[in-house]
């Protein structure tokens, strides 16, 4: 039994396209990123005021992936956010608290399954924060100070990385137990 | 206005952070990215993830992009490129799929068209990458052999001389498989 030329190129030619599932809006939202949030400008100090630029870092199975987008800056809804957090952020108790002189500072606070990122930069560059995506997911952005909410995941246990990159280096990370 | 100006436009739009700009080009060649994928490696979520990481990957990397060369191109290559990636990745005993989901929506005519084409899937998922890639990017998408060259970044004769023993390959286990003609 043999198979001509033709005939192989007449079958391989009849293979039909496949309708491919829904990518575009999934690509975007990946490159925008959940976890590309612009945090909100301090006031003074060391504090650098983010300028609608983040860059955001996703930890997934110990791969960092970096993704950097511009982002045009929105008004956040921080008023809401801030009233309905009792007691307020900034009096959560601290978890972590890492520095590096001359870069920057981490706080992280906790309060049952949400976390409170507050960076800080003592240069003029953008900062950032990244974290351990699989465990710990966005819930808000709220002001003085900048904080990031970070909800942990259902279902997610054990430890999680948080990370502060100023200037698009990594400065510092700490581990905070979701436990 | 051609698909070239179109893609050379979006391109530029992209790179002054107009992420929908990127959304355009997505829509654009998805379909025949995802198709290229597919068929690289077998396997629909897979193709889905290995398809959108492409994506990505062009957009993080689109400011390095030859704006001399064509678009399609280039996504192309990328696509590929992140195929063969995924494929070397791959643990060997994940290696075939016995199944890859069919275009048709009614499930009656997609179980019959699998059949149809079953063994040749089969074939094509036993051909080694880079004459995998040839035989879907000539037959499936239907890209000529310089278009092939650009992609693969081999000389067109090597693109003709890969597809030369990729159908040989596939008439042998074709053949093997009884569907030759009696």
């Amino acid at each position: 039994m043999a198979i001509s030329d033709e005939e192989l190129v007449r079958q391989l030619d009849a293979v039909p396209q496949v309708e491919p599932p829904e990518m575009k809006d999934a690509i975007l939202a990946r490159l925008r990123g959940p976890q590309l949030v612009p945090l909100p400008s301090g006031e003074g100090g060391a504090k650098r005021r983010v300028r609608g630029v983040l860059i955001g870092l996703a930890w997934a199975a110990a791969i960092i992936i970096v993704v950097t987008v511009v982002i045009e800056r929105k008004p956040l809804p921080w008023q809401h956010v801030s009233a309905t957090i009792a007691p307020p952020v900034d009096k959560w108790p601290i978890v972590a608290r890492v520095a590096v002189p001359e870069e920057g500072k981490l706080i992280v606070r906790r309060s049952g399954d949400q976390f409170a990122i507050q960076p800080s930069a003592t240069t003029s560059e953008a900062i950032s924060v990244a974290w351990d995506q699989k465990k710990l997911e966005i819930a808000d952005v709220v002001s003085d100070p900048e904080v990031l909410i970070l909800q942990r995941k259902n279902g997610a246990s054990g430890s999680a990385v948080i990370q502060l990159n100023v200037g698009g280096r990594e400065v510092l990370r700490t581990v905070v137990s979701l436990d | 206005m051609e698909e070239e100006e179109l893609d050379r436009i979006a391109v530029e739009r992209c790179l002054q952070g107009d992420l929908d700009a990127f959304g355009s080009l997505i829509e654009r060649y998805q379909r025949p990215v995802f198709n290229t994928v597919l068929h690289m490696v077998g396997d629909a979520e897979d193709a889905r993830e290995v398809c959108q990481q492409a994506f990505m990957k062009a957009f993080e990397h689109l400011a390095s992009y030859d704006r001399e060369r064509k678009f399609f191109s280039w996504i192309y290559r990328v696509a590929v490129n992140e195929s063969i990636n995924h494929l070397k990745a791959r643990r060997p005993h994940e290696a075939l799929n016995d199944s890859i989901p069919h275009p048709r929506a009614n499930p009656a005519e997609q179980f019959e068209e699998l059949e149809e084409w079953k063994h040749l899937h089969e074939a094509i998922m036993n051909l080694e990458a880079n004459y995998r890639a040839v035989i879907i990017l000539r037959h499936f998408v239907h890209f000529s052999y310089n278009e092939i060259s650009d992609i693969l970044d081999v000389p067109e004769k090597t693109v003709k001389s890969r597809l030369f023993t990729a159908r040989q390959q596939l008439r042998e286990a074709l053949e093997a498989k009884g569907h030759g003609h009696q």
